[in-house]
């Protein structure tokens, strides 16, 4: 469903506070999947999220149809949000991030096993990533984001977009077998 | 092993709590309302009389060389 950005920012600025309550309904999934992706915990993922809507609340009067979608606006808030945040922990490991255990539902006992091991390596693989790439892997996979809206986010063509993201999964992957064997 | 990550992605995104919204609502309540956005068309008549004082400033500078030329 699409949301009428312009119509809702019209109606909180005469005074419809509760207009924004749509905006929030409209990106806390995949703001949520987002920020997860970037390897962050939930509590974290709670509290950057609640700031990114905060944030765009303050800032609404300076968003720019013309310059940006609204989606490009407010992800790139939460992103800019995450990147300080990894830079907190990597500047203060002992508050690190950690990654829940994936739930697995499948039937088979040693699928399961082999899957699960194999999710527990991508983590660990993730978390030894460089935010930049966490950061654009974690949009690449933004469901119902066209690749130009992507590109715009990353202030990059599209094919340039698609060599950064397949080079960041080579990454991710020599990481893991580096690590793992 | 793209499809092991394509799957890994797919896994590990988080989901909101429940009353997600009504907690933020409860935040944007104690904040100001957000300025109006800008008017584009004002923004243009602001640019358009930037350049025209700079422009003027131009002129300006060019006809001051031009009179201590004149007046050797």
């Amino acid at each position: 469903m699409a949301l009428e950005i312009e119509a809702i920012i019209e109606r909180i600025c005469r005074g419809e506070r509760s207009a924004y309550a749509e905006i929030v309904r409209h990106f806390q999934k995949p703001l949520f999947g987002f920020l997860g992706r970037m390897g962050l915990n939930q509590a974290v993922c709670e509290e950057i999220a609640q700031e990114t809507f905060v944030r765009a609340w303050t800032n609404l009067g300076r968003y720019d149809p013309a310059i940006s979608r609204f989606s490009t606006w407010i992800f790139g808030i939460a992103k800019n949000l995450a990147l300080n945040e990894l830079a907190r922990i990597e500047k203060y490991p002992q508050c690190s991030e950690t990654l829940p255990e994936v739930a697995s539902e499948r039937d088979d006992p040693q699928e399961n096993l082999v899957h699960s091991r194999a999710m527990r390596k991508l983590k660990q693989a993730l978390l030894m990533l460089s935010p930049s790439d966490r950061s654009l892997l974690a949009l690449a996979y933004l469901e119902g984001v066209e690749m130009a809206e992507l590109a715009d986010m990353e202030g990059c063509s599209k094919g340039a977009l698609k060599v950064r993201i397949h080079r960041a999964k080579r990454r991710l992957q020599a990481l893991m077998e580096k690590e793992y064997g | 092993m793209d499809e092991e990550i394509d799957k890994f992605f797919a896994e590990i995104g988080k989901m909101p709590p429940e009353h997600f919204p009504e907690k933020v609502m409860l935040q944007i309540a104690t904040l100001p309302l957000p300025e109006p956005p800008s008017q584009p068309a004002l923004r243009w008549i602001a640019l358009l009389g930037v350049v025209l004082a700079g422009l003027i400033q131009f002129v300006a500078f060019l006809s001051g060389i031009w009179s201590a030329t004149a007046a050797g």
